[in-house]
């Protein structure tokens, strides 16, 4: 397992620096829908804010996937208010990642598709010298 | 960027000659003027034009920032407009020399400065 590839941040971190703007999760909500959120890149690694209303406090898995189902990481808690961040070190090397969610308790499922593109912008300033 | 790599684009210069273009005049007994247009299918876009009244041959040349010409072409058009197409690199200077064997010789110089960022556009979506 790649699991150098992701670390869990602790929740409290500072990403208040983070260049890029968050990005909030798309789909129905009800009170236990997961969410999933990029919160913005820094030094080419790209940070994700994971939380999860578990009620119940039962046992849930969080499992993180590449585009072929090539396991990242995978953690199990009993959180009941989970909010955990996460950095991906080197994401040009994945096109597509996968988090699913598997609750223990009521055997449900969440996935979340994270895509991800990036572009070369170049600013190009010419000055005649006198 | 190496000389050689300078000379293999030097070779590769989009090059259009036209008599009847005219541009405004800047420097020189001789009416010179080099002006940057702008970026354009990732190359840097001059514009060259002189104006030659005697019809005497005349030389343009372009260097790198070593000194080493990247172009050079002998004229005798009267009136030329020419655009030159290079590629640019992450710090440059390219200079534009026009000389017409008599007087001192046109130069016109830029400092060329390419800062790269990149952008990542990331999207979250829930597919159950």
């Amino acid at each position: 397992m790649k699991s150098i590839v992701l670390s869990l941040l602790f929740a409290g971190v500072s990403l208040v620096s983070l260049a890029n703007g968050p990005h909030g999760p798309v789909g129905d909500k009800n009170e236990s829908t997961a969410e999933i959120k990029y919160i913005g890149a820094n030094d080419g690694e790209f940070f994700f804010n994971v939380l999860y209303n578990n009620a119940a406090g039962t046992r849930f898995s969080l499992a993180i996937q590449d585009e072929y189902g090539n396991q990242l990481y995978q953690g199990v808690y009993s959180d009941k208010k989970f909010d955990k961040k996460f950095k991906l070190a080197d994401p040009e090397s994945y096109g597509k990642l996968v988090f699913v969610i598997r609750n223990f308790g009521d055997n449900s499922i969440q996935r979340f598709e994270v895509n991800s593109d990036s572009r070369l912008i170049e600013d190009v300033q010419v000055k005649e010298v006198h | 960027m190496t000389s050689l790599s300078k000379l293999l684009f030097g070779a590769s210069f989009l090059l259009i000659v036209s008599t009847a273009h005219a541009q405004s005049t800047e420097s020189g007994a001789n009416d010179a003027a080099v002006k940057y247009l702008g970026v354009q299918d990732d190359l840097l876009v001059f514009d060259v034009s002189y104006t030659n009244p005697t019809g005497g041959k005349f030389q343009i040349v372009v260097k790198d920032q070593d000194g080493a010409a990247i172009y050079q072409n002998l004229f005798a058009e009267k009136t030329i407009y020419k655009q030159f197409r290079l590629p640019k690199s992450e710090k440059d200077r390219v200079v534009f020399v026009i000389r017409d064997f008599r007087d001192a010789d046109i130069v016109k110089a830029f400092d060329i400065n390419v800062n790269s960022r990149i952008i990542h556009e990331v999207a979250v979506r829930k597919v159950n």
